[in-house]
């Protein structure tokens, strides 16, 4: 494979896991929580695919039980953060502790080891061939042959971008986070919009976590989410949770992880290419902070 | 409240006198040379399970309890800087003899070392020395076996009979961070490779310290495949497993670390370089029990001692046998001290 498409194949495959978890986390920002437990959840899925794909020998258990996962999670925050209104801010990082506790414990109880477990006996995620896309010069071996995942996480950046802007359940949504006060006097209850929202978060934060120990590599290792969690809060927040903003930027940081690994090939000093991705937020903050700027400046005149 | 206060006191106060009295008559029976010490504790900046070096000085531990039948603990730090200096406290009061790796943590175990002169320190992997000069050190010669690895490498990626090895005279490295460890296998690594051929060009991807975080093992080992490397070395403990698994996924070749990992991508891992640390807890403990220990010495663990060496054995053997034949010859002369590896002198090796 060339180095450019390995990069943009690199990029992708850096950017599904951001990309699915943020798409989560947009739900929950449009719907008003303050939901910080994508790590949490996004390690947990990690864990319980690798568990489920060895103990049953196929990928589909893995995922599913991904999915479980991350929903018993999502679950927890509901009972505390919906139900019990604690703080969703304390509950996220309670969460996200536990799981990275949970996740380590589960791992030497239930296979006896520590740090990592990989092996032949775990069913990776297939990788699909377009066999169209394939023949598509110059992009056909990015088009084509990536992992299962990959393509989900585009199908659920055109879903959720359908769901929130074009539908009744995307208006009542948005309105629990714009106006919960308004929403619950037209009788739709906020409350039950922020449980949905949230269990959409625990869904498509299993599909990325499935992803990172079933697709990126095939093993479990102890925090293997490794930060990602909180690039796709960043990523959210970026663009105020519009799902086709937060695919550019998950692409963006996709590849400014590649682009950090690819510099130091150019004398550029590992700890400066270290910084990229960080680098790469900051300046997608400065240009939407001054387009918001801009746009505040019109109201204003 | 108060009858009951003063009771306490009274009974706290007698306790002090008590102990005042004891002292003394305890003293000489601690002051007598332990022939055969009865308590060891082996103490790690990090945490077991990383399948390779903490895992196999437990190794070591545990034959030490199988052998002699000393009681044995094992205090995992956690790389938690707040709860390294109450371990070796506990350690020590604990133990008389004390395995420990500071890596990160050299002062503390120079300041209690000397407050405790009686106790036997042998530190792990790295050269620490106290002002009273009771600490053993163990210091590995990774280069010898890094060296080797660099001899495979090299001769691997000129080898274009094997599947899928491409003209290209290159090899590649993935280490877990920039430091003196890393640094030291990266330029045997790159030294062995270019004694096979000065042009062989290897190129290296530090993962910044991420050393657990796999994917980005992975995506460094994809790109220096694609650059054109056909064999990549890891040195990046839980990250390096990624590294073996982009060597599957390019259907090339990777060289693991550690530990044997020849069999977890069969057919992919050419070899493994090792470090045996429970070998080497063995050898400074008889040395303990026999009478030989010196204190303060520093033991270089080699090729020769069986410290460090490079694994072949696999289920699914890829590496051609002249390859093999030569690197044992290789290996042989370094034992016999014919052929001098040169020690890693601190300088740049990422160019």
């Amino acid at each position: 494979m060339n180095i450019l498409t390995g990069l943009l194949n690199g990029a992708i495959s850096g950017a599904t896991p951001i990309l699915l978890a943020a798409l989560g986390g947009a739900f929950t920002f449009y719907a008003g929580v303050f939901n910080i437990a994508m790590e949490g959840m996004m390690l947990m899925a990690a864990f319980c695919a690798v568990w489920g794909s060895f103990a049953f020998g196929s990928w589909l258990a893995g995922v599913l039980l991904a999915i479980l996962g991350a929903l018993a999670l999502a679950l927890i925050f509901i009972i505390f953060a919906v139900w019990l209104d604690t703080d969703e801010f304390v509950t996220g990082i309670a969460l996200n502790l536990f799981t990275l506790g949970a996740t380590t414990y589960l791992l030497r109880q239930s296979f006896g080891v520590k740090g990592v477990f990989a092996g032949p006996g775990i069913d990776p995620i297939p990788r699909l061939h377009l066999p169209l896309l394939a023949d598509v010069p110059l992009l056909g071996a990015v088009l084509s042959g990536q992992n299962l995942m990959v393509y989900a996480a585009a199908l659920a950046t055109l879903i959720s971008a359908f769901l929130v802007f074009r539908t009744s359940f995307g208006l009542r949504l948005r309105a629990a986070g714009y106006n919960a006060a308004s929403l619950d006097s037209s009788g739709v209850s906020s409350a039950r919009m922020r449980v949905y929202a949230l269990l959409l978060c625990g869904v498509l934060c299993g599909l990325a976590g499935a992803f990172l120990s079933l697709g990126y590599v095939t093993l479990f290792s102890e925090n293997m989410s490794a930060g990602r969690g909180w690039i796709s809060l960043a990523a959210i927040i970026l663009v105020n949770g519009n799902p086709w903003g937060v695919a550019i930027i998950s692409l963006l940081f996709g590849f400014a992880d590649v682009l950090g690994l690819l510099l130091q090939s150019y004398q550029v000093p590992s700890q400066f290419t270290a910084m990229t991705p960080y680098l790469a937020t900051l300046a997608a903050l400065y240009f939407y902070a001054r387009r918001h700027r801009k746009e505040r400046g019109y109201v204003n005149r | 409240m108060y009858k009951g206060f003063r009771i306490l006191v009274s009974l706290l106060a007698g306790l002090v006198l008590v102990g005042c009295t004891l002292t003394p008559a305890a003293q000489p029976t601690t002051e007598q040379p332990a022939a055969q010490p009865k308590r060891v504790v082996y103490l790690i900046n990090g945490a077991l399970g990383d399948n390779a070096f903490y895992d196999s000085g437990k190794a070591g531990i545990d034959a030490l309890a199988a052998n002699y039948g000393v009681e044995t603990r094992t205090i995992e730090a956690n790389f938690d800087a707040g709860k390294y200096e109450p371990s070796l406290q506990a350690a020590v009061n604990y133990a008389d003899v004390i395995f420990v790796i500071s890596y990160g943590f050299e002062d503390q175990l120079k300041a209690v070392a000397d407050k405790n002169p009686d106790k036997i320190f042998v530190n792990l992997d790295t050269v620490v020395q106290n002002s009273a000069n009771t600490i053993t050190s163990v210091d590995f010669i990774e280069e010898e076996s890094a060296y080797l690895a660099g001899v495979v490498a090299g001769m691997l990626t000129l080898d274009t009979s094997v599947p899928n090895i491409n003209p290209e005279k290159i090899v590649g490295v993935v280490g877990g961070d920039v430091d003196p460890v890393v640094n030291s296998f990266i330029f045997a690594y790159e030294n062995g490779a270019k004694s096979v051929n000065p042009e062989i060009v290897v190129l290296k991807k530090s993962l910044g310290g991420a050393w657990d975080d796999a994917a980005k093992g992975k995506q460094a080992a994809l790109q220096l495949y694609d650059q054109g490397a056909d064999v990549v070395f890891q040195v990046a403990a839980a990250a390096g497993i990624g590294v073996l698994q982009a060597a599957r996924e390019r259907n090339l070749y990777a060289i693991g670390v550690d530990t044997n990992q020849n069999d977890l991508e069969p057919g992919h891992v050419v070899a493994s370089d090792i470090k045996d640390v429970g070998k080497a807890i063995q050898d400074v403990y008889k040395s303990i029990v026999d009478g030989t220990y010196q204190p303060g010495a520093v033991l270089q663990y080699g090729l020769a001692s069986g410290g460090v060496d490079l694994v072949t054995e696999a289920k699914v053997k890829v590496l051609p046998e002249a390859i093999e034949q030569r690197m044992m010859k290789l290996r042989q002369q370094i034992i016999d001290g014919t052929l001098k590896i040169e020690l890693y002198d601190g300088r740049d090796v990422w160019q």
